[in-house]
């Protein structure tokens, strides 16, 4: 077993299933949301398991190889894991900060999209559009400016 | 082989542990009892014919459960 030393450090250790790594992410630095995420794309190389720390307070991540007990891969895994957490983490910080502005364009644009409809005209879709008929055959005149 | 592990409802979800459950039914027996202390506690044995393949059951099993626990969670949100 080593110690961790710093915030990205891992503790390494064997068990009945093979060799592992465990890292401790701090959820005031990265959200579990990011945690997540990222842990949902590593699951495709490696397996991982997550849980909550009562005592300490952080996530626990542990990660086995699929194939294999190189500890020296399990170490880079580790790295390629911090990098893309932290990837994450700026993705999620950018996505709360701009979703109002997001929701403003997209409203913008479906509002932009809708065709003036003629004063007093309700459609009461009792008419369909028949085989090779388009939008300038419409007798409420739907979709169209002049 | 067995694995027992102790899991909290905030990040495994009781759904994906059905899920998960549903999904791994013909490769391994799951039973999970609640703790005193609000964990559950989940112990994973393939059945006898998988023997050999225990390591790969039991993990791609939680794999499976972390998957389907993201999954769940990122689209409520």
């Amino acid at each position: 077993m080593t110690d961790a030393a710093s915030a990205s450090a891992f503790v390494s250790g064997s068990d009945e299933l093979g060799v592992y790594v465990r890292v401790n992410v701090d959820p005031k630095v990265f959200s579990e949301t990011a945690v997540l995420k990222t842990a949902y794309w590593f699951t495709d190389q490696y397996y991982l398991f997550v849980a909550n720390n009562r005592d300490t307070g952080l996530l626990d991540l542990e990660l086995r190889l699929k194939q294999g007990e190189s500890l020296e891969q399990l170490k880079a895994a580790c790295g390629e894991f911090w990098n893309k957490l932290l990837d994450q983490e700026v993705r999620q910080r950018v996505l709360t900060e701009t979703s109002p502005i997001r929701e403003q364009l997209l409203k913008k644009a479906f509002f932009e999209a809708r065709a003036p409809v003629p004063p007093g005209t309700v459609s009461d879709e009792s008419r369909l559009p028949r085989q090779g008929e388009n939008y300038s055959d419409d007798p409420v005149r739907a979709g169209r400016q002049d | 082989m067995q694995l027992t592990r102790r899991i909290d409802n905030t990040l495994y979800s009781r759904k994906a542990l059905a899920d998960a459950r549903e999904a791994y039914r013909e490769y391994c027996t799951v039973r999970a009892a609640a703790m005193p202390d609000g964990l559950v506690e989940i112990a994973v044995q393939p059945h006898g014919q998988y023997e050999s393949n225990a390591r790969q059951i039991i993990l791609e099993f939680w794999n499976f459960f972390l998957d389907t626990a993201c999954e769940q969670r990122l689209e409520a949100e």
